[in-house]
C-alpha cells in the first residue's frame, strides 16, 4: 500500500477511458424490463449527450472531469494525496481484533478485502438497506463493541482502507426485481433524489444533473453519474475525510434544510439508488476533494 | 354604460391590488391581542408536522428556540414575530412536502 | 367612455407611483440592495449570477445585465425574485419572496438594485 504506483492509482483510473458501448452493452438485456436499469441508462445517455468530449469514466473524478485548472491542481495533490494516512490508520483499525477475539474480517465476505463494489445491498431478511458504513458498526454491534460516529473519524477511516482495497473493482449494486421490498427501497431513493427540499427549493438534479459542470460561486458542480465511485473523501473544504453521507448531510444544508440521521433509511436508500447509478465504473476511493 | 362600468370595476381592482402589493402584511395589530403561547402553540404543532414529513427548513427550529428566548426575557413582540415566522416556515415546508409527493416524477429523466 | 378610461388610467398610475419609485431610488438604498445581492446569507444572487461589481461570481443563471431592457417593467423582476416558478415552473431558482428567504423590505431594496443593472 506504500506504493506510488498503488497510491496513485485514483490517478491511473481516470486514464482509462471506456467506451459508452460497455456502459449501455452489458446491460442492454435488462433495460426491456421497467426500473433501475432504465433509470440508469437514461442518466448515462444524459451526460453523455450533454458532455460528448467527456469520456465516460472521468465522471468518476466528478468537477475534475469539466475543470482543467481544478483537475492539475487535483493531480499534483495525488502526488501525496491527503487521505493517505486516513487509509493507514484504517488498516490499523480494521486489523486490530475486538475485545472478544474476533475482528471486522469475520463480519464480511472476503475478509472484508475488495469488497466494497457490493454495497449498498438490500438484506432481504432485515428488509432494508445496508451500506458499508453501517455495516462496519452492525459488525461492531453483533461483537459488543460501541458504535462510531458515521460521518468522519474511526469509521471513516476503516471505509477509506476497504475502499482502497476495493480499487479498480465495477460498482455492481443489484436491485432484485422480484423483491417487492428491494424496488421500493430503490424508489424512494429515486424519489429523494428528485423531490425539491429546503427553503431553496433544491433538489439533488438541480444542481448534480440540470447544473453540472456549471460554476456556484468558484465551486464547479460534479454530476451525479459517478457520484458514489470514491468515498470516503477528503475534502479540503472539511479538513479531514468524510462518508458520502457526510456530503448528504451538506447538500442538505446547503439548500437550508434540515440534514436527517446518517444512515437514516432515507439516507440509505438515496446511497442505494445513487450507487446504483454508478453501476459499471470502477471504485476509485479515496479520493481528494475541493 | 355596460362598458364604463366594466372599466370602473377593473380600475377599481387595479387600485385595490396595488394597495396591497405594497402592504407588506403588518401584523402587528392581531399581535397585540395574540398571546406568545398560543403562536408558540401553533409554531411547535407546524415544527411537528414538517419533521414527520422529514422536510424541515434549516432556521426554524432556531427560530423557534429564539423565540423562547426572547419571551423568557420579556420581549414579548419579537417572542411573537420569531414563533410566527417559524409557524409560516414550517407551514411552507409541509406545502412544499405535499406538493413535492407528485411533483418529483415529472422530472425524472426518461430515455 | 374615453373620459372614464383616461381618468382610471390617471387614478391608477398617480396612486402607484410613490408606492413603487419615489422617483430613483437613492444610492444609499442601492447600496443596501447591492449588499442583500452579494451576501451570501441573503440574497447570494452572485452564487449564481455575473454581476457587475462582484467576484466569484457563479454561472448557474444568466449574467445579470440590460435588466431594464429584460423587465421593463419593475413589477415583472419583483414578481420573478419573489417566485420565478410562477413564469418559468421548472426554474432552479429559489422562490425568495415565496419561501420568506429575504423580507418583503428586502425584496424591495434587492429589487431596485438589480433593476439599475
Amino acid at each position: 500500500m506504500s506504493g506510488r504506483t498503488e497510491r496513485t492509482m485514483g490517478y491511473r483510473v481516470i486514464k482509462k477511458i471506456l467506451p459508452l458501448s460497455i456502459f449501455i452493452g452489458l446491460t442492454f438485456a435488462a433495460s426491456a424490463m421497467a426500473g433501475p436499469e432504465e433509470d440508469r441508462l437514461a442518466i448515462v445517455k444524459y451526460y453523455a449527450e450533454r458532455f460528448p468530449d467527456v469520456p465516460l469514466q472521468e465522471f468518476a473524478n466528478g468537477l475534475y472531469a469539466f475543470d482543467e485548472d481544478a483537475r492539475e491542481q487535483w493531480i499534483e495533490m495525488e502526488d501525496f494525496p491527503p487521505y493517505e494516512i486516513a487509509i493507514e490508520d484504517g488498516q490499523a483499525l480494521f486489523e486490530a481484533p475486538f475485545a472478544n477475539g474476533k475482528s471486522y474480517a469475520d463480519c464480511f465476505a472476503n475478509g472484508g478485502i475488495g469488497v466494497r463494489q457490493d454495497y449498498p445491498y438490500f438484506d432481504t431478511d432485515a428488509g432494508e438497506v445496508m451500506t458499508l458504513e453501517l455495516m462496519i458498526n452492525r459488525c461492531r454491534e453483533s461483537n459488543g463493541e460501541e458504535l462510531l460516529p458515521y460521518q468522519i473519524g474511526d469509521l471513516a477511516a476503516i471505509s477509506a482502507y476497504m475502499a482502497y482495497t476495493s480499487r479498480g473493482n465495477t460498482i455492481n449494486v443489484k436491485v432484485p426485481q422480484d423483491n417487492p421490498a428491494a424496488v421500493a427501497a430503490y424508489e424512494t431513493g429515486k424519489q429523494y433524489y428528485y423531490t425539491r427540499r429546503g427553503q431553496l427549493n433544491f433538489a439533488c438534479i438541480s444542481c448534480h444533473l440540470q447544473s453540472a459542470g456549471l460554476k456556484l460561486r468558484a465551486d464547479r458542480l460534479s454530476s451525479s453519474l459517478g457520484h458514489a465511485t470514491h468515498w470516503p473523501v477528503y475534502r479540503s473544504k472539511w479538513g479531514e475525510i468524510g462518508t458520502l453521507q457526510k456530503r448528504f448531510a451538506e447538500c442538505n444544508v446547503q439548500v437550508f434544510s434540515k440534514p436527517l440521521e446518517a444512515q437514516s433509511i432515507e439516507y440509505r436508500n438515496l446511497e442505494y439508488f445513487l450507487t446504483y447509478m454508478s453501476n459499471g465504473f470502477e471504485l476509485n476511493g479515496p479520493a481528494t476533494r475541493r | 354604460m355596460k362598458n364604463n362600468f366594466v372599466l370602473l370595476i377593473v380600475s377599481a381592482f387595479l387600485f385595490a391590488g396595488c394597495g396591497q402589493a405594497t402592504d407588506t402584511g403588518d401584523e402587528s395589530q392581531d399581535m397585540a391581542t395574540t398571546s406568545f403561547a398560543d403562536v408558540y402553540a401553533a409554531a411547535e404543532k407546524a415544527l411537528a408536522e414538517a419533521n414527520a414529513r422529514r422536510n424541515v427548513w434549516s432556521k426554524t427550529e432556531e427560530m423557534l428556540s429564539d423565540a423562547k428566548t426572547a419571551f423568557d426575557n420579556g420581549d414579548d413582540d419579537a417572542a411573537i414575530d420569531l414563533a410566527t415566522e417559524a409557524k409560516l416556515q414550517a407551514e411552507l415546508a409541509v406545502t412544499q412536502a405535499d406538493f413535492e409527493e407528485d411533483a418529483w416524477r415529472s422530472r425524472v429523466l426518461a430515455e | 367612455m374615453r373620459k372614464i378610461l383616461t381618468l382610471s388610467l390617471l387614478v391608477f398610475f398617480t396612486s402607484v407611483q410613490p408606492g413603487l419609485a419615489d422617483d430613483a431610488p437613492t444610492a444609499e438604498a442601492l447600496e443596501r440592495g447591492k449588499a442583500i445581492a452579494f451576501t451570501r446569507a441573503k440574497g447570494n444572487c452572485l452564487a449564481c449570477h455575473l454581476i457587475q461589481g462582484g467576484e466569484l461570481a457563479g454561472n448557474y443563471g444568466p449574467p445579470l445585465l440590460l435588466m431594464k431592457t429584460r423587465f421593463p417593467d419593475r413589477a415583472d423582476l419583483r414578481a420573478q425574485i419573489w417566485d420565478a416558478s410562477v413564469r418559468e415552473p421548472t426554474t432552479r431558482m429559489p422562490p425568495y419572496g415565496r419561501h420568506r428567504i429575504l423580507t418583503e423590505d428586502e425584496i424591495d431594496l434587492l429589487v431596485d438594485f438589480i433593476h439599475s443593472l
